[in-house]
């Protein structure tokens, strides 16, 4: 089905911007972080057709600055998870368009999206998905092993990671030698061994119990205070408290966009963690 | 350098985590090629080896055979013949009855004199040459007999103790060595050499021949020189039969002639049991590698990188296989060629062509069993990968409404069945395989050759190829359907488990899961009865077996499947529902 005909099923929605093949957004600017990290144009995401056409993503057009965490929020089903693969390259916008540092992804074969995967995006998922045959340290290795980069330093990145989440007397353990919140602490310093442009994280606490959402939410704060660009799917408001700016969806639009007070995050998370405390 | 160090350990980490999946597969592709090698391998061992006992023994390049009472005379014409280059003086020899541990066979007995002949060296493997008193039995006649160095044969009324044993190339190997029978050799039989004095003393009043062994200048000219040495006025008044070497190497051959093609077609239905076998393991693994292929995406591997580590450990396991195919195959060889010991051990490197052969094999079956499922996981959506079950079910509402008024066990089965038609299919050729063992008939058939002594040494080796090779398949056949039955009740597990909390009783779901091996069972006997049949009528007389048999066979394989697939599917629903239900996500 063509996206006529895909749209011919859908209802009726809003405009979705600029379509120029390739044409680079209004006020784009070339270098790493002098534009927004991240930009959607009009995503949407289609699943089924004719009658059971169901738009899961619909119409979202969004920026987020480098160094900001975002906090994407809504109910179940509203197409949160969503947006994050769209915008991680982990699934193919139906219609629309997503910028990352500059250059548009969202038309790159297969190759060049595991290419933008393995250095500039890294991933945070509910259920971790950690190699289960692999020891922390291999599975923090792994993006840098598929990057290119030699074993040693690779080593080296996942020894200094896994110190970093507190987890340097666990690297030989087996994921399921790990808690919960140890498993999501390895899926963090994984995502983070190529110091990617733009972490993604869906919902990163779902299967934590508060003292795991607690060390999370302290590793966090440890990275956005150090300028990682973060976006975060969550339903837990105390996590979305945390971050510089809410948006919500709801049946796959965007429902609201809220900055948060500059430095606000911060302050939150503080209250939050001591709260926990 | 990463994504070897990558692969390689993602290869050990799943070697030893799962180490039985690894060695099924070994098993399979080593069994198929093992049995492919030594069909191919079986033609050249025995060239190989007749050329190193033809070497070890200064085998003659012609035997001539004359009923001439005194042969001095031949002999001399012959030795003025040009092209000669050495030949043997004439020996006396007759075609008698030997007996020993109270069996008879034919045999050539022949007379020969301490001292090795220029022509003709029998290479003494066991024991002594010849001595007054004691006989050399050819060492295949030897074994045929159960005679050993020590025991005593009895020719003629006269007995011998035996000396020794030797192989030779002046004949072929036994059963086909007996030179003395004048036109002959026509019939089956043995070779024994005695003293000149007692050879004569034995043959008494019995005519014999005489052989006079040839080397030639040009070894490969023995038809041309027969033809023109020959002739009626170089013959003299007696009788000469000739035998060359290359017609001595054709008859080894010949004793191989129905085993070959046994291994090779063997060989090729073993690899379709391990395409079976290998499908239905991939089946079992595909949700493990989905999931694998999903998050090396996941994490930045391309879809090169991704094929690449989920076929690495099939690749090695096959080179390794293929390997062990061809060591077994070739070391097996000599002893298949050579069923009575009559040459030298004729192992050695395999050829080119049996290397290809090989390979191709494994290649095809590995490829088969494993390329298919590897990039169908590459090419699964990710996210979908990392949420959801490997196969995503198709409903099937027309169906759904037909079934809906058979008995439970029908309903259950035809529907899951539907949703995995390819499972359908790997259990039909699973039993299609299983029902070409109906020409192993042939087994059954074969002539009886009792009256010339211990001399079925061909047939019980075809025999005992076509047993071993259907063992193999019966064994690989069987795993196919435990593999196949116990993956689709793992598969399945939840679906039945929410049938029982509707009130299906486990012998229900059992059953259900056996209607879903014996549906495709049926058409995998129609179609693989008649193509075994049409295999036996290949290679034997064309000789139908009885239809009581053939529906005997049919009953049993039905009973068979049922069997194998229930005992799985019982053990999958032993537990409480509901604490399935609890441990498994919908």
């Amino acid at each position: 089905m063509t996206r006529d005909g895909l749209r011919a099923g859908s209802r009726s929605r809003r405009g979705t911007g600029d379509r120029g093949a390739g044409a680079a957004p209004a006020g784009r600017r070339p270098g790493r972080t002098t534009g927004p990290a991240l930009r959607a144009v009009g995503l949407s995401r289609a699943y089924g057709q004719d009658e059971s056409l169901v738009w899961g993503v619909d119409g979202v057009d969004l920026e987020v600055p480098a160094g900001q965490t975002l906090a994407v929020t809504g109910p179940s089903g509203c197409g949160k998870s969503t947006l994050l693969q769209l915008l991680g390259g982990l699934d193919r916008p139906t219609e629309g368009e997503v910028w990352l540092d500059g250059r548009r992804v969202d038309d790159l074969g297969e190759r060049a999206l595991a290419r933008m995967r393995r250095r500039s995006v890294g991933f945070v998922f509910q259920s971790f998905h950690l190699m289960d045959e692999l020891t922390a340290a291999e599975n923090v290795e792994l993006p840098a092993l598929l990057a290119g980069v030699s074993p040693r330093t690779a080593r080296r990145r996942a020894a200094a990671l896994l110190d970093r989440v507190g987890l340097a007397d666990r690297a030989r353990h087996l994921p399921a030698e790990l808690s919960g919140g140890q498993r999501q602490r390895v899926a963090i310093a994984r995502a983070l061994v190529n110091e990617p442009l733009v972490v993604l994280a869906d919902e990163p606490t779902g299967n934590l119990d508060s003292a795991a959402t607690h060390d999370i939410l302290r590793l966090f704060g440890e990275l956005r205070s150090a300028g990682q660009t973060l976006v975060i799917v969550t339903h837990d408001e105390r996590v979305s408290a945390t971050a510089d700016r809410v948006v919500s969806l709801r049946d796959g639009t965007l429902a609201g966009d809220t900055p948060l007070p500059a430095d606000g995050g911060a302050t939150r998370l503080g209250a939050f963690l001591s709260w926990e405390d | 350098m990463g994504h070897l160090l990558l692969t390689g350990r993602l290869i050990l980490r799943d070697l030893r985590k799962r180490p039985g999946e690894a060695v099924m597969f070994l098993l399979v592709v080593t069994v198929a090629t093992t049995c492919l090698t030594l069909g191919a391998a079986a033609g050249n061992a025995v060239s190989t080896g007749y050329a190193k006992t033809r070497a070890a023994t200064a085998g003659p390049d012609i035997t001539a055979v004359t009923t001439a009472t005194d042969p001095s005379g031949l002999a001399r014409r012959i030795k003025d013949t040009p092209g000669v280059a050495a030949q043997s003086d004439p020996f006396f020899a007759f075609d008698t009855t030997v007996r020993a541990h109270g069996r008879t066979a034919h045999s050539a007995v022949e007379g020969r004199g301490a001292s090795p002949s220029a022509v003709d060296r029998p290479l003494v493997t066991s024991g002594r040459w010849v001595r007054p008193g004691g006989a050399v039995l050819e060492r295949g006649f030897a074994e045929a007999l159960g005679v050993r160095v020590g025991d005593r044969v009895t020719v003629g009324e006269r007995r011998y103790r035996v000396v020794g044993t030797a192989i030779s190339a002046a004949t072929p190997v036994y059963p086909w060595s007996d030179n003395a029978q004048g036109p002959g050799p026509s019939d089956f039989g043995g070779r024994i050499w005695l003293t000149a004095a007692d050879t004569r003393e034995a043959a008494g009043d019995t005519s014999g021949v005489h052989l006079i062994y040839l080397r030639l200048t040009d070894p490969h000219a023995t038809k041309r020189w027969q033809n023109t040495v020959f002739t009626p006025d170089r013959r003299g008044e007696a009788w000469v039969n000739t035998h060359t070497w290359q017609g001595v190497l054709q008859t080894d051959t010949a004793m191989i002639r129905n085993t070959r093609p046994a291994l090779v077609v063997g060989g090729w239905l073993l690899a379709v049991a391990a395409v079976v076998t290998l499908t239905a393991l991939a089946t079992v693994r595909a949700a493990r590698d989905n999931r694998r292929a999903a998050l090396l995406r996941a994490v930045g591997a391309g879809p090169g990188t991704v094929t690449a580590v989920l076929l690495a450990q099939y690749l090695l396991l096959t080179l390794l296989a293929t390997a062990l195919g061809l060591t077994a195959g070739t070391l097996a060889a000599p002893g298949l060629v050579d069923p009575s010991a009559g040459l030298l051990d004729a192992a050695g490197p395999p050829d080119s062509g049996t290397v290809a052969a090989a390979v191709l094999l494994a290649v095809v079956v590995a490829a088969t069993g494993a390329v298919g499922p590897a990039v169908r996981a590459v090419r699964t959506s990710t996210v979908r990968a990392l949420a959801g079950p490997a196969n995503p079910l198709t409903r099937h509402r027309r169906l759904n409404t037909l079934t809906a008024h058979l008995p439970t066990p029908l309903l259950l089965g035809i529907r899951l069945l539907a949703r995995r038609p390819g499972r359908a299919v790997l259990a039909a050729t699973t039993i299609m395989v299983t029902a070409l063992l109906t020409w192993h008939a042939e087994l059954d058939k074969r002539p009886d050759f009792s009256r010339f002594g211990p001399v079925e040494v061909r047939a019980e080796q075809t025999g005992q190829v076509l047993v071993a090779v259907t063992l193999a398949l019966v064994a690989l056949s069987t795993l196919n359907t435990v593999l196949l039955g116990w993956s689709t009740a793992a598969q399945v597990r939840h679906a039945l488990t929410v049938a029982r909390t509707l009130g299906a009783t486990p012998g229900q779901v059992v059953s259900a899961l056996c209607v879903t091996q014996l549906l495709p069972a049926v058409p995998g006997l129609l179609a693989g009865v008649p193509a075994g049949l049409g295999l036996y009528w290949l290679f034997g007389s064309t000789v139908t077996p009885p239809g009581t048999w053939l529906l005997t066979a049919v009953l049993t394989v039905l009973l068979a499947v049922g069997a194998l697939t229930a005992l799985p599917a019982w053990l999958h629903t032993r537990g409480p529902a509901g604490r399935v239900i609890e441990a498994e996500p919908a």
